[in-house]
């Protein structure tokens, strides 16, 4: 890259200013290979750093503290290891890339019921993340110190390293968002004009990846290709090409929704089973609704309040003043142009997440919220990258103002001065900031980090339901288990470390039903709470085993009740009854 | 005397392990029905024996071999008959004691002796004139008498004997007071204040002030309440005052015996002397006056010094003793409205002498709050000096004090008759010991915030003082006040102010009758407004939405404290009733509340207290969450205009530029 702007790059066509201004900066930034240095350490460095928390937290035994991490594994492995194998283990709650994606690792039961499988997918998830917003940073046209300020401020994150070591989504979908704004980046300020092919495969393979990973992807997809749509038509390629182009984006991704809803339609019989089906996101909603407790839908300023809350607790506010920042250096300096729309690609997950809260699509609780609590503020990981980016462009402005040397014609081609020693003091600025934020945080963690505080809660929740896991996993010799595991609190599968399919389950089809009503000729062990679920979000959320056998004075003449914990209880056959 | 009664005072409040403070819990529960009770069994013109009978509010309590004593004032003019008391022996196994027997002496002799066997025995113990004392008191003790059979275990096992429901049996009629000084005696049942219909606020600031120095003069079951002239008690029984406040043109006390022999003190005079005088009838000095008539009585209390150094003298008792084979304890309260506010850590340094070990074994616990937090064995050197530290985490309004000292001979038998040894005796000054104290509210939240966080100055506001149908609020004002009053340590400075005044102002305090004005200007956790809780707590309370309620809550607004009473029902009538219950169990004792909120409903025959987690978001809270929006949409804004700001500014130099570059380019190219 150069620092010096050739006249020759400063694009003097003639129209709208607007058109010009917007195409300056590309020519201007001066990369002109897709070859991005530093990429490779980069991802390697994010992986390190995902390895490194995935030890830690192995160690202390919470990567399995939320419950959705454990349901991830499960599901993964019911793919294969079950009495009722097949994809429709895939199910509708949750969409199916990252169980795909867990499947071969979890065909090992170490790397199972360590839940190491998961830790394995989001390390490499997060160098992704990491590489990715390296590349787009630095096709921003940043300077090094403001990329490595970027990097710092991302990598640094206690939320977002605990997540990456665990088996939750939300580090496949940040890999998707990241590679599909890089990709958009790539083609939007390139000196070549790319195929739509090459569009297809550096961005819309990842926008589909995403469109498969969580729902957040899903208005990226639109944004992009309203960025595509612009940028082209800017360039003055016309309505048919710019058409083109938009296709060869989205098509990827309307091909991943296709399969989705078909899938949906031939395993469940409604295409929309993941919209409104008992399991979906929608019937939670409705019962707290019902309950009094949805209270940001239709309340944009509650659900702003809740939204803000949670990215304060998670992005922490050093990287929310450093965003601010770029916000307003790039809304003054960048002004529409290209460089601008995509860095703001990465807000549209954000603005997803405020519109569905404030839809009542979907619930979000923590101090903020009425009534207040810990529930699904991880949602907010996904703006992290966004936040880091504007953080970075925002010290990149703020260095270049401060740096004596630049030539007018560089300031008249927006360019950022590199490697200058404001920049580095600023990097060093950056590091002092997050090294205390973050010892602010491990100070007491449970009560200033959401993301934590809300695993600290589930693992609470989950310690008897585990001990009893891990009694049955050393005590069972065999002969089958009849437990409903979809209950809250129940889904504890990698704990078990059991085969699945010595386990009849929902997800074992019409033999459930068959265990149930007869247990003693299927399942040598129950495993079952002793009194009926109560306070479930849903209906589905009652024990069905309990609801069969609990007040069956037949079946507690036949089993023996081995092991009991609060109000769950593990029963054993009594030998020659059965 | 003052260890005891502080004791009694603080026992009161917290619920401990029985075989610790088997007087409190019981005591008070019984306490409490007896004074529930007493309307009914002293009511007028109740000639039977239950208008013979007063109860007397102590209760005694003594834990291993060691004897305590309580003195039981009989009513001038009156014939003591018979004393009634439940006696109750405890031990950590629960029932009674496996041998041994119970002494209670009266006066200077033994009256009864009975098998400690009996967990809980109804004692009926006769008094003749030898028993009562110059001063016209009763003494009453009891101890523990450990069997020879067993040895140290019984005395070890920690038996507790207790003496509570304590009830006075006389005859004769009581002797009217003629003067101010013999208008209180030391034992009272029912004192009524009365307020006309339609009072002035210094009136009700008078009768509430009147209030307070009365409950702070007479623990419970002393009742101590506002009424009408209506409500007035029309036939005397026993232990029944009156107190009338009144308008006039000075102060002055004037002691009036109304028809039907009810003793009644009018209290008259206008202003802050109104008040004044009210607040004398709490103090000792009113014994002194011996005229019918006082005038221009003048009590202005001192301002309450809120130190946070203060000696465990301060707190009840000037020396702690303990000793004897076995087990002996000692009880302290250490409520934190001792150091005039909230505190959230102290610092106890105990100071004291014992005799010397001399191969007894023999040791000292401190409990806080039933937290073992210090121990130490005595030796040969006579000083004692124990440090205690209460964090944070250990605090709670009312604390208390436990020092347990355990003393075994050395061949292990606490046989007296066997005469081995001396046992170790031990006495903590208390002028010589101290506790500092850190100010902060802790982890204290909730009705547990008070009375400490007043500073002993309670402004009080009433939406309605008027006699109108419904509820009475000075009566209900009267009853939160004269619980505040039992639970502090000092003397409550009552003053009536408005009610916007005390919304809108900075200071803690009682807004009773509130409005749902009141409570969303306070930022109330629960609005006086449509009301529901989360779904287990609607189950067990019977209460849907839509429910009429009544509610006392505690409300934190900045960093003041003020207790909300206040209904609500869907129409704006019907619920105004149902906080009358409220005040009638404010009655039974602040330290009974838990939580930060108390509510009464239909559907539950008594008021339930529940924290305010587990009320559902009401609409007015959601609604004021609404106006956070507008930093989005000024964000937008904000953006918005600096898009266009660049355009305008930075653009039109940006494009000066380019057009001199173009202009360069151009002669450059006509050049070549």
């Amino acid at each position: 890259m150069t620092d010096v702007v050739e006249p020759a790059d400063v694009d003097t066509r003639v129209g709208t200013t607007s058109a010009a201004e917007a195409s300056a900066p590309a020519a201007a930034t001066g990369s002109r290979a897709r070859r991005v240095p530093g990429t490779v350490p980069v991802f390697l460095l994010g992986v390190a750093c995902a390895a490194a928390a995935s030890a830690y937290t192995l160690h202390a035994g919470t990567n399995l503290d939320y419950g959705d991490a454990m349901a991830h594994l499960t599901i993964a492995r019911r793919i294969t290891d079950n009495q009722n194998p097949g994809l429709a283990q895939l199910g509708s709650v949750w969409l199916p890339l990252p169980h795909l994606l867990l499947l071969p690792l979890v065909q090992s039961m170490w790397l199972f019921s360590t839940g190491l499988a998961g830790s394995v997918v989001s390390a490499l998830c997060l160098g992704a993340t990491s590489a990715a917003t390296w590349r787009l940073m630095h096709r921003l046209g940043l300077p090094l110190p403001a990329m490595l300020a970027g990097l710092v401020l991302l990598l640094a994150n206690p939320a977002l390293l605990y997540v990456s070591s665990t088996a939750l989504t939300e580090p496949v979908l940040l890999a998707c968002l990241t590679m599909t704004i890089a990709g958009l980046a790539g083609w939007a300020f390139s000196p070549r004009q790319l195929s739509g092919g090459e569009l297809a495969v550096f961005a819309g393979i990842p926008a589909a990846a995403g469109v498969l990973t969580r729902y957040e992807a899903w208005p990226l997809v639109l944004a992009g290709a309203f960025l595509v749509a612009v940028v082209s038509l800017r360039r003055g390629r016309g309505v048919r090409q710019s058409a083109v182009w938009t296709l060869s984006f989205v098509v990827p991704s309307i091909v991943a929704v296709l399969w989705w809803v078909a899938y949906n339609q031939i395993v469940f019989g409604d295409a929309l089973e993941f919209l409104q089906g008992e399991y979906s996101a929608s019937a939670f909603a409705d019962v707290f609704e019902r309950e009094g407790e949805l209270t940001t839908a239709g309340n944009l300023g509650l659900s702003s309040k809740v939204l803000g809350w949670a990215m304060l607790e998670t992005s922490g506010i050093v990287l929310l003043v450093l965003a601010a920042v770029g916000l307003v250096t790039t809304s003054l300096l960048w002004r529409l142009d290209d460089r601008n729309l995509v860095t703001w690609l990465g807000g549209s997950t954000t603005a997803f997440l405020l519109f569905s809260l404030t839809t009542g699509q979907h619930i979000m609780v923590n101090d903020a919220a009425m009534p207040p609590g810990a529930y699904n503020n991880r949602y907010v990981l996904s703006a992290l990258p966004w936040l880091s980016v504007l953080a970075a462009i925002g010290l990149a402005h703020v260095g270049a103002a401060l740096t004596r040397r630049r030539t007018s014609t560089a300031v008249a081609a927006g360019q950022l001065d590199r490697g200058r020693p404001a920049h580095v003091v600023l990097l060093g600025g950056v590091v002092v900031a997050t090294v205390l934020q973050n010892l602010y945080w491990l100070g007491d963690p449970y009560e200033r980090m959401t993301v934590i505080q809300e695993a600290h809660v589930q693992h609470l929740a989950y310690v008897d339901t585990k001990d009893a896991a891990r009694w049955l996993r050393e005590h069972y010799d065999g002969g089958g288990i009849l437990m409903d595991q979809t209950p809250d609190k129940s889904s504890v599968a990698p704990v078990l470390g059991l085969p699945i399919d010595e386990f009849y389950t929902r997800a074992s089809g019409a033999v459930f039903e068959e265990a149930i009503a007869d247990p003693y000729g299927h399942a040598r062990w129950v495993f079952m709470h002793r009194s009926q679920v109560e306070g479930s979000a849903t209906d589905t959320g009652l024990d069905r085993v309990t609801a069969r056998l609990a007040l069956d004075p037949q079946f507690h003449a036949r089993y023996r009740l081995v092991y009991a914990v609060e109000d769950i209880g593990i029963y054993r056959i009594v030998e020659g009854l059965r | 005397m003052a260890l005891r009664t502080k004791r009694a005072a603080a026992c009161r409040a917290d619920a401990r392990p029985v075989y610790r403070r088997p007087a409190c819990r019981r005591g008070v529960a019984a306490l409490l029905a007896t004074g529930l009770g007493l309307a009914a069994l002293v009511g007028p013109g109740a000639g039977s024996s239950a208008a013979d009978e007063i109860p007397v509010p102590q209760s005694l309590s003594t834990g291993g071999t060691l004897s305590n004593t309580i003195r039981i004032p009989v009513p001038a003019g009156t014939t003591a008959r018979r004393v009634l008391a439940t006696l109750v022996v405890d031990t950590p196994e629960g029932g009674g004691a496996e041998d041994g027997a119970v002494a209670i002496r009266m006066g200077d002799r033994e009256v009864r002796r009975v098998s400690a066997d009996r967990a809980k025995r109804r004692m009926v113990l006769p008094v003749t004139a030898d028993l009562v004392d110059d001063d016209g008191s009763v003494s009453i003790s009891a101890r523990y008498l450990p069997g020879d059979g067993r040895g140290c275990d019984s005395v070890l096992g920690g038996v507790t004997v207790s003496l509570t429901d304590i009830v006075l049996d006389f005859t004769g009629r009581e002797q009217r007071p003629t003067t101010p000084g013999t208008f209180l005696p030391d034992l009272v049942n029912t004192v009524q204040v009365v307020v006309p219909d339609a009072p002035s606020s210094d009136v009700v600031d008078a009768a509430l002030t009147a209030v307070a120095a009365l409950a702070g003069r007479y623990p419970a079951p002393t009742k101590v309440e506002v009424v009408r002239p209506t409500g007035v008690e029309d036939q005397a029984y026993p232990g029944l005052r009156v107190v009338r406040i009144e308008e006039g043109s000075a102060s002055q006390l004037t002691s009036v015996s109304a028809p039907g022999g009810v003793p009644t003190l009018t209290v008259s005079g206008s202003g802050t002397a109104l008040s004044d005088a009210a607040r004398a009838l709490g103090s000792d000095g009113l014994k002194l006056s011996s005229a019918a008539r006082v005038t221009d009585l003048d009590l202005t209390e001192p301002a309450s010094d809120p130190d946070t150094e203060l000696t465990l003298a301060d707190f009840g008792p000037t020396t702690i003793g303990l000793g004897g084979w076995g087990v002996s304890r000692a009880y302290v309260g250490l409520a934190q409205d001792y150091f005039g506010g909230p505190v959230d850590s102290m610092t106890l340094d105990l100071s004291g002498v014992h005799t010397p070990a001399d191969g007894i074994t023999s040791h000292l616990d401190a409990y806080v709050n039933d937290r073992l937090v210090a121990s130490t064995v005595l030796d040969d050197d006579p000083e004692l000096e124990m440090t205690i530290d209460v964090d944070r985490a250990s605090m709670v309004a009312e604390n208390g004090l436990e020092l347990v000292l355990t003393t075994l001979p050395p061949e292990g038998t606490c046989r007296l008759a066997d005469g081995r040894g001396i046992p170790v005796t031990l006495e903590i000054d208390g002028n010589a010991s101290t506790i500092s104290a850190t100010r902060g509210t802790g982890s204290v939240s909730g009705f547990g915030m008070f009375p400490q966080v007043l500073g002993h100055d309670l402004p009080v506001a009433m939406r309605d003082t008027a006699a109108t149908g419904g509820v009475d609020q000075v009566r209900l004002a009267g009853q939160v006040v004269a619980s505040l009053q039992r639970a502090a340590a000092a003397p409550l400075d009552v003053r009536v102010v408005g009610a916007d005044e005390l919304v809108d102002g900075t200071d803690s305090g009682l807004l009773v009758g509130a409005t749902t004005g009141d409570t969303d200007a306070l930022g109330a956790p629960l609005r006086l407004d449509r009301m529901r809780l989360v779904d287990f707590a609607e189950q067990e309370f019977g209460m849907g939405d839509g429910s009429p309620f009544a509610a006392l809550q505690t409300v934190v607004d900045g960093g003041r404290a003020v207790l909300v009473l206040g209904s609500w029902s869907d129409g704006g009538a019907g619920a105004t009733t149902l906080m009358s219950s409220l005040g009638s169990t404010v009655s039974g004792g602040w330290r009974n509340l838990r939580e930060d909120l108390l509510v009464a409903t239909p559907a539950q025959d008594t008021p339930f207290l529940v924290s305010t987690d587990s009320v559902l978001p009401q609409d007015a809270e959601i609604e004021e969450s609404r106006d956070f929006m507008w930093w989005i949409v000024g964000g937008a804004a904000a953006v918005v205009l600096l898009v266009l700001l660049g355009y305008l500014v930075l653009g039109r130099r940006d494009r000066e530029i380019r057009d001199l570059v173009r202009a360069q380019e151009r002669s450059e190219t006509e050049e070549v």
